[in-house]
């Protein structure tokens, strides 16, 4: 191993998460630099391990038992609810194509250097993904969705459904153009590409 | 098709290990109210405790705990043994911890000493002097903790405090493995410096 592996490799290792676990011990044998950053890992985990447990209190699983006794069992709900996430993936998928692709379009005079372009592209899409589900975290919808263990795929099956979403998908689906079209996106153009949803989503009350 | 590029799930598929608690489940399903009991004090301990490490409140996390639980309760005739249920009840539980923690009113709250009945396990043959300091690390590993980003925190708890593996984590948190890495080496980074700033050494 040439080069020290970096602490996040370390991290990784330290939790049995390394798909270079044998070449990585090997090289923590004679480098102290490693090593001590191993150790520092481990004392973080047993520091955090250490601290006192909270005890669960003996008449918890009662009081809950006395409240489900309270409790309305809830039945399906309309199909309007359990197609709330796939909306909202919908809208994020429309903007990204309908307002953040001619936004870039617009703004070519920028000289920007098109360095690190599925770095960029892979910070929108994880943008999206922390924003849609941030949204549907806050709105139960989730908990819809995982009680009735939808998977994901067939809930972008049901996504796929819609005609402009299928649209989207292939557009999105050329890597080359998007990676084309996302690289210059910043701090700044990614915050205002998820106001911009949020705007969207409020208006037309989909989230 | 993979979207967004990654491979991103949300759920766990059935495994042999988890037929226990889903036909403890079933027999919930079919009117069995101590069956649901039986659930609900085989993953209490470690609801409540994910619970309190991301809120920092001993109230808060059974609060939230419970009503994990109840939700659960509240939607168990859709139950179907597809997932896995530890990762559906736990990611129940983070929704639930993260809309608490995301109430910036409650913020202040939170970041509170370790209540008294805090269960403290360790050795009672140390020096007073030696107590002091484990009780001082301790309080500033607690605040390091809650200052974290909830996003940081969750993934600390859930591998530190959980003991969860890394796919365990991702369909919790429904994101990728790679995602789950990165991250906690970052929490993990943050919480070091934190530490260390406030003057923590390790004991």
């Amino acid at each position: 191993m040439k080069r020290h592996p970096s602490w996040e490799a370390w991290s990784a290792w330290v939790d049995g998460e390394s798909d270079r676990a044998e070449e990585m011990r090997r090289h923590l044998e004679t480098c102290p630099a490693c090593t001590e950053q191993v150790e520092a890992i481990r004392r973080l985990s047993s520091d955090l391990q250490r601290l006192p447990a909270l005890d669960v209190h003996p008449a918890f699983a009662a009081r809950v038992m006395a409240r489900a006794k309270e409790t309305r069992i809830q039945w399906p709900q309309p199909w309007w609810r359990r197609f709330a996430i796939p909306m909202a993936l919908t809208a994020s998928f429309l903007l990204l194509v309908g307002v953040a692709i001619p936004w870039r379009l617009l703004s070519t005079g920028d000289d920007t250097p098109s360095n690190g372009s599925s770095f960029a592209a892979g910070r929108l899409a994880e943008a999206l993904m922390d924003f849609t589900e941030e949204a549907a975290s806050d709105s139960e919808v989730w908990d819809l969705a995982m009680l009735d263990s939808i998977t994901p795929d067939d809930l972008l099956a049901e996504v796929a459904q819609t005609d402009s979403f299928a649209q989207c998908a292939v557009l999105l689906d050329e890597e080359a153009d998007l990676d084309g079209l996302m690289t210059s996106l910043d701090d700044g153009e990614l915050a205002a590409f998820q106001h911009l949803v949020r705007e969207y989503g409020r208006e037309n009350r989909i989230l | 098709m993979e979207l967004f590029g990654c491979g991103c799930v949300g759920f766990e598929w059935k495994s042999v290990n988890d037929d226990s608690d889903w036909n403890t489940v079933a027999q919930a399903q079919a009117g069995d109210e101590t069956a649901f009991a039986e659930l609900v004090r085989r993953y209490e301990h470690r609801i409540v405790q994910f619970c309190y490490r991301m809120t920092g409140s001993a109230q808060d996390a059974e609060d939230l705990a419970q009503e994990s639980f109840i939700r659960l309760y509240r939607h168990l005739h859709r139950l179907t043994p597809k997932a896995k249920f530890s990762t559906l009840l736990y990611g129940i539980a983070r929704n639930l911890a993260l809309n608490a923690v995301r109430d910036a009113g409650r913020r202040a709250r939170m970041i509170a000493p370790p209540p008294d009945n805090a269960r403290d396990i360790r050795s009672g043959d140390r020096r007073p002097d030696e107590w002091a300091h484990l009780k001082e690390l301790d309080a500033m590993i607690h605040e390091g903790l809650q200052a974290l980003s909830p996003a940081h925190r969750e993934i600390l708890v859930l591998r530190e405090f959980n003991g969860l593996d890394y796919d365990a984590i991702a369909r919790i948190i429904r994101c990728r493995k790679g995602t789950v890495r990165s991250r906690l080496a970052r929490a993990r980074e943050q919480l070091r410096i934190r530490i260390e700033q406030a003057g923590g050494k390790a004991v």
